[in-house]
C-alpha cells in the first residue's frame, strides 16, 4: 500500500513540475515586462534588469506627459459601443437564422459565412474608399460603424442556438410568448456563456486593433491605445523605454480584468443546470 | 433576468457620462482657439520625446503670428503615414504640409499631390544659401527644391574612449580609413582579453547606402535618379564589395558581433554598447541622445568610415522633409511656406539639435549660444554637424531618387546577412542586384515610366 501511494505522491509531484515550470516559462516574459515598467530607461537600455531602483516614476511620467488617458478612454467608449452593438445585432441574427422558418435561410446563412473568408486586411481598400467618400474619416464613427456586426458572432450564436432544447420553444409558444419575449427572456439567458464569450472576444478585438485605426484616424482625439502606444516611441531618436513599458502595463490591465471577469461567468454558467 | 435590468441603466450612465466627457472637452477645446487664424494642418511622424520637441517648434511658430495657426498632428510610422497622405489627397482631413521621409522622396514626386517649395522660394526671394547643401541636394530634382529639409541626421561612428583609454588604445582619427576601425576593433578585443568585441556594424540597407556614398560610387543609374528616373541598379560593384570585405575581416579574427537586422537590433546593439560589450557601432547622429544621457563612459565619434584608398566623399542624410500638399488654397499653402521657413531659423535649428539629435541645417545656428553651450558641455557633439558641414554635394551623396526603396533596403539587407553568415560576397550581391533590378523594371512599367 505504502509503496503504491509513493509513487502516486511522485506522480503528482512530477506533475505540478511539469507544470510550474510550463506556467513560468509562458509568464516569464509578462513578469520582466511589468519589473522593466519599474526600471529607470538607463538600465533597461543597459539590459541590467536585476537593478534595484525600482520606482513609480515610469506609471507617473505616462500619466502626466503623455495623452495616454485620453486614449484609454476613446479606446473604452469604442470598444464598449461595439460589443453591446455586436451581442445586440450577432444574437438577433443567429436568433433569426436558427427559430425563424424563412425561405433561402441556408443560402443567406451561406452568404454570412463567405464573408468570413476573406480576411479583413484583404477589404480595407475598399472600407477605407468607402468611409473616405462617406467623410467618416478621423471620426468615432469610423472605428465603430464597420464593426457593429460580425458574421462570426452570428455563427457562433447560431450554433449555440441551436443547443436550446426545442422543448423549451414548444413550452413557450404554449405559454403564448412573442418572438420577442421569447428571445429576451428565454434564449439569451440559456446562452449566457456564449453571449460573455462573444462580449469579450468583440471587447478584446476593438482593444487590441491597430491597423483601420493607424489608416482611419489623424488626430489625438479620435486615436485608440494601441496606436497611441506607438506615439510613445520616436523613430531614430532617444526612446524613454521605462516609460513606454508602463504605458504597456496600463493598457493591458483593461483586458486582463475583461478576461478574469469572463472566466468567472464562464465556470458559474457550467454549475448551472438546464433543462433535465 | 432582474439581474440584467440592473446592469444597464448603470451601463447606460457610465456611457453617457464617457461621451460627454470626450467629446464636451473636444468641443471646449474648439470654442477657445477661434481666432480667425487660417488653420494650417501639419502631419508628422515624430512620437515620443521627439514629438515634445516639435511642439515646442510649432508653438513658437504660433506665437511669432497672428496670421496662422499651424495644428500638429502625430500619424504613426514613416511607411504608414506615406500611405495616409497618398489617400488623403483631396479630402477634408488631409494636411497642408507634411512630414515624409527620406526613401519617400521619388514616390512624393511622382505622385504629383505637393506643390514645389521652389514657387515659393522664388517669389520670397528666400536665401537658401544658408541651408546644408547636401541636404537641400537631397530633395531637390532638375534644379528645383521640392520639400525642404527638417529632421535630418547622418550615420557616424560611435566609440567608447573610456574603454580605449583603459586599454591604452590610440583613438582612429575623425575621418577614418575601413583599417583604421579594424586596427582599433583588434586591438580592443585582444587587449581587453576577449571580454569586449571590437565593433558591429548594423544589418541595414541605409549603411551599406551610406557606404557606397562616402565612396563616391552611385547605386542607381541616371546619377542615382537625380538626372532621369533610373532603370538600372548596380550594387555589385567594388566599393560595396570593399565595404562588406572590411566587416568579413573582422568577423574572421572574432572581434566582429553581429546583432542581426530591425529594430531590435538597434536598440539591442545600443544596449551593448552602453554596457562595455562592444566598443564601436555605427549610427544615427540623432542617437547622441540616448548615448550621452547618463552614460557612464566617455563618448568618441568619428565621421563615415570611407575605403583605405580614396578620399571620404560625405554621407546622404538621413530623416525627413517638410512637403506642401497642393489640394489646399494659395493662403493655406502660403502659410504652410511660412510654417517652412520658421522651422529653418537659426534658433529654432539650435534648438532643436539640442533636444532632438536631429543636425541644425542652418549655418548659422552654430553661432548660437545654444549650440556653442552644448558643445562646450559635450565636444563631441560638434562632430555629425561637421560631417555634415564639410561634404560637398554630388549625385553621390545626395540620396537615392529612386521608388520602391523601402524593398530595395530589405534586399540590401539580405545580402548583408548573407555575408554575415559566411555566404559568398559576390553571389550575395548578384542575388540582390537580380531581385531589386526585376522589382525596379515592373514598378517601372506599371507607372508607365518606360
Amino acid at each position: 500500500m505504502t509503496q503504491i501511494d509513493e509513487r502516486a505522491a511522485l506522480k503528482k509531484f512530477l506533475n505540478y513540475l511539469l507544470l510550474i515550470v510550463l506556467a513560468i516559462i509562458i509568464l516569464a516574459p509578462f513578469f520582466i515586462g511589468i519589473w522593466t515598467s519599474f526600471l529607470p530607461t538607463m538600465d533597461i537600455a543597459k539590459g541590467n534588469l536585476f537593478s534595484t531602483n525600482i520606482s513609480f516614476d515610469n506609471y507617473v511620467a505616462a500619466f502626466t506627459k503623455t495623452p495616454i488617458l485620453r486614449y484609454l478612454l476613446n479606446t473604452l467608449v469604442i470598444s464598449t459601443i461595439t460589443m453591446i452593438a455586436q451581442l445586440i445585432f450577432c444574437s438577433m441574427s443567429a436568433y433569426a437564422f436558427v427559430f425563424l422558418k424563412f425561405k433561402y435561410r441556408k443560402t443567406i446563412f451561406t452568404l454570412f459565412l463567405i464573408t468570413m473568408m476573406l480576411p479583413f486586411e484583404a477589404e480595407i481598400i475598399p472600407n477605407f474608399a468607402t468611409v473616405k467618400q462617406m467623410g467618416l474619416l478621423d471620426n468615432y464613427a469610423v472605428l465603430i460603424v464597420p464593426f457593429l456586426t460580425s458574421a462570426f458572432g452570428t455563427f457562433m450564436l447560431r450554433q449555440s442556438f441551436m443547443q436550446t432544447p426545442i422543448e423549451l420553444k414548444e413550452a413557450s409558444d404554449i405559454e403564448g410568448l412573442n418572438h420577442f419575449q421569447f428571445y429576451w427572456n428565454i434564449v439569451l439567458p440559456y446562452n449566457k456563456i456564449s453571449m460573455i464569450t462573444l462580449g469579450a472576444y468583440s471587447f478584446l478585438g476593438s482593444w487590441n486593433q491597430y491597423l483601420w485605426p493607424m489608416l482611419t484616424t489623424f488626430s489625438n482625439n479620435s486615436r485608440m491605445i494601441q496606436n497611441g502606444l506607438k506615439q510613445l516611441q520616436s523613430e531614430e531618436t532617444f526612446n524613454d523605454w521605462g516609460m513606454i513599458q508602463a504605458s504597456a502595463a496600463i493598457i493591458v490591465i483593461p483586458t486582463i480584468i475583461v478576461l478574469f471577469i469572463g472566466q468567472h461567468y464562464f465556470k458559474s454558467g457550467m454549475n448551472e443546470g438546464a433543462v433535465k | 433576468m432582474s439581474k440584467y435590468k440592473k446592469l444597464v441603466i448603470p451601463l447606460i450612465a457610465v456611457l453617457g457620462i464617457l461621451l460627454v466627457a470626450v467629446f464636451g472637452h473636444s468641443l471646449s477645446v474648439k470654442s477657445a482657439d477661434n481666432h480667425n487664424r487660417i488653420p494650417i494642418v501639419f502631419w508628422h511622424e515624430m512620437g515620443g520625446p521627439s514629438e515634445d520637441a516639435l511642439e515646442k517648434v510649432v508653438d513658437g511658430f504660433n506665437k511669432s503670428q497672428t496670421k496662422y495657426k499651424v495644428i500638429p498632428k502625430y500619424q504613426g510610422t514613416y511607411d504608414e503615414a506615406i500611405q495616409k497622405i497618398l489617400q488623403t489627397h483631396n479630402t477634408s482631413t488631409s494636411p497642408a504640409v507634411f512630414q515624409a521621409f527620406d526613401i519617400s522622396t521619388a514616390q512624393m514626386l511622382h505622385s504629383g499631390y505637393t506643390t514645389p517649395v521652389q514657387n515659393f522660394i522664388d517669389e520670397d526671394n528666400y536665401d537658401v544659401s544658408k541651408i546644408s547643401s547636401v541636404a537641400r541636394a537631397f530633395y531637390a530634382n532638375k534644379g528645383k527644391q521640392q520639400a525642404m529639409p527638417f529632421n535630418t541626421s547622418q550615420p557616424v561612428l560611435y566609440y567608447n574612449a573610456s574603454l580605449l583609454k583603459k586599454y591604452n588604445i590610440t583613438p582612429p582619427p575623425v575621418s577614418p580609413s575601413y583599417s583604421d576601425i579594424t586596427r582599433v576593433a583588434k586591438e580592443l578585443y585582444e587587449k581587453s582579453h576577449h571580454k569586449v568585441k571590437g565593433m558591429t556594424v548594423q544589418v541595414y540597407g541605409w549603411f551599406l547606402e551610406q557606404a557606397l556614398a562616402n565612396a563616391n560610387a552611385q547605386l542607381a543609374n541616371n546619377n542615382d535618379g537625380h538626372t532621369g528616373n533610373p532603370t538600372k541598379v548596380s550594387i555589385n560593384n567594388p566599393d560595396t564589395v570593399e565595404f562588406l570585405e572590411w566587416i568579413r575581416e573582422n568577423i574572421k579574427s572574432g572581434d566582429f558581433i553581429d546583432y542581426g537586422s530591425g529594430a531590435s537590433a538597434g536598440a539591442n546593439q545600443t544596449a551593448g554598447f552602453l554596457s562595455d560589450k562592444v566598443g564601436i557601432f555605427i549610427q544615427s547622429s540623432a542617437s547622441i541622445g540616448q548615448l550621452t544621457k547618463n552614460n557612464k563612459n566617455e563618448l568618441g565619434i568619428t565621421y563615415f568610415p570611407h575605403p583605405d584608398n580614396k578620399k571620404a566623399n560625405g554621407v546622404a542624410i538621413g530623416g525627413a522633409a517638410l512637403w506642401i500638399s497642393n489640394d489646399k488654397p494659395k493662403d493655406v499653402q502660403r502659410g504652410a511656406f511660412e510654417f517652412i521657413k520658421y522651422t529653418l531659423k537659426p534658433e529654432v535649428q539650435a534648438q532643436w539639435q539640442k533636444s532632438t539629435g536631429y543636425l541644425a541645417l542652418n549655418k548659422d545656428s552654430q553661432k548660437t549660444s545654444i549650440l556653442k553651450d552644448l558643445y562646450a558641455k559635450n565636444p563631441e557633439s560638434k562632430v555629425p554637424g561637421q560631417q555634415l558641414a564639410t561634404a560637398k554635394a554630388n549625385y553621390s551623396n545626395s540620396g537615392i531618387l529612386m521608388e520602391g526603396m523601402q524593398l530595395t533596403r530589405q534586399l540590401e539587407e539580405i545580402a548583408m546577412e548573407t555575408v554575415y553568415n559566411g555566404g559568398n560576397i559576390k553571389k550575395a550581391l548578384d542575388t540582390a542586384d537580380k531581385n531589386i533590378n526585376d522589382n525596379l523594371t515592373q514598378l517601372n512599367r506599371a507607372n508607365g515610366y518606360n
